[in-house]
């Protein structure tokens, strides 16, 4: 197994290279602001979301996908599963109930 | 200590990517009776690179009113999550450059991320094309990460184990896992299709509807980088595949010859899963989204559900 310190400095090498790789393209002091790229005269619109409900969302999944793998893999260990399922229902707390 | 090879293996990555986008416009062109492309380098094998440089070169436009840290922020956090989860796949040996616990999950969990990203930059921009390409995004999410769960569990389960060098190890010893998980392997591809934007998935940016959808206002590096991390996911959905079915780089060998013969079976098995991904998206047409949500919920999860429940049944009685 792979040590952790050596784990988080491959993630930031492979930040670092990805940031190179995007500063490298043509960028542009004076950003081209348009209506739209394609020149139309749409009036410009911003749709408006929840970003707590996305939040939301990323934590369901990574946990639920978390739950279902550890559940299945590992059969004998019972408390580690129940565990998760604890999580998983912990995860309704994060539900932005208020928010419409 | 890995670090000096990290640096290689991103450069090779990205030269594989560019490969496979060589290798899926060939086979697309094919299907099609054409030749693809066949210009620039033999057979048209830098095609791919010189579409990236050209890119990377344009000027890139940003709409009025739009988010402009979340425009420069999602292609480079994106580049860097696929880049890091390949960083996990076995090639040249059972392990990968960087191993952990439960690494599966590592990764599953990185590919929702990265989708969500693709939401997100949807939503940033004030244009109802992105939008409606970020909703569709949104819609297919919830519809191939379930199938995409089931079929990794059915690997999980025969495997008993969530960490990919215990799974591709469980496979040098015993057969290759889709010859238990037949099912799961083609949930798998189809999730894998529509996690790539593939047709009969291509929805979230289908051009001749919405004009590209969540990437319809993006141009110059950006767009370069996000078809970019596209071809990174291509490599890594494939070799997922590879590596949790048909045994990665596990193959015939002969005493002293594994390193080498690992890459080589590697390879072949990753080339043929790409192949086979590239056929099916030039043989069929364009889902709507209602016709695709559906397709994956009432054909695609039951059929990965069927394997994980049969695999369930033979795991209590005993059989495997």
């Amino acid at each position: 197994m792979t040590p952790l310190v050596e784990v988080l400095f491959a993630l930031l090498i492979v930040y670092v290279i990805s940031s190179i790789v995007y500063a490298s393209g043509k960028s542009i002091k004076k950003i081209n602001k348009t209506p739209f790229a394609s020149g139309e005269k749409i009036f410009p619109q911003r749709i408006q979301y929840l970003l707590p409900w996305l939040f939301y969302l990323v934590i369901f999944v990574a946990i639920d996908a978390t739950l279902l793998l550890i559940a299945l893999s590992a059969p004998s260990a019972l408390l580690l599963s129940a565990a998760c399922l604890g999580l998983v229902l912990l995860s309704f707390l994060l539900i932005p109930w208020g928010e419409k | 200590m890995i670090l000096p090879y990290v640096f290689p293996a991103i450069f090779l990555f990205i030269i594989l990517s560019f490969v496979l986008e060589w290798i899926d416009r060939k086979v697309y062109a094919h299907v099609q009776h054409r030749v693809g492309p066949f210009v620039t380098g033999p057979h048209g094998l830098l095609q791919p690179f010189a579409d990236f440089l050209k890119l990377m070169n344009k000027d890139e436009m940003t709409v009025e009113g739009s988010d402009e840290v979340i425009l420069h922020l999602a292609p480079i956090l994106s580049l860097t999550m696929v880049l890091f989860s390949l960083l996990f796949i076995p090639i040249t040996y059972i392990q990968g450059l960087i191993s952990l616990p439960g690494d599966l999950i590592i990764i599953l969990a990185l590919s929702v991320l990265i989708h969500m990203l693709y939401i997100i930059t949807g939503l940033a921009q004030p244009s109802i094309f992105s939008y409606i390409g970020a909703a569709r995004w949104g819609q297919l999410l919830v519809s191939f990460e379930i199938p995409l769960l089931i079929s990794v569990s059915s690997v999980a389960l025969v495997a008993n184990s969530i960490t990919i060098s215990d799974i591709v190890a469980f496979q040098a010893h015993n057969l290759p896992i889709v010859l238990y998980t037949p099912l799961s392997f083609v949930a798998m591809i189809f999730s894998s299709l529509a996690k790539l934007e593939k047709s009969p998935f291509s929805i979230p940016d289908a051009e001749t509807e919405i004009a590209g959808g969540w990437l319809s206002e993006i141009s110059g590096r950006r767009l370069a980088i996000f078809r970019l991390v596209t071809d990174l996911k291509y490599l890594l959905l494939s070799s997922l595949a590879v590596t949790l079915f048909l045994g990665g780089p596990i193959g015939p060998t002969f005493p002293g010859s594994e390193p080498v013969l690992y890459i080589i079976w590697f390879l072949i098995k990753l080339v043929l899963v790409a192949i086979a991904l590239s056929y099916m998206r030039g043989i069929v047409a364009r889902y709507r989204i209602d016709q695709a949500i559906r397709f994956l919920w009432f054909k695609v999860t039951p059929l990965a559900a069927l394997n994980l429940i049969i695999l369930i049944i033979l795991r209590i009685s005993e059989v495997i």
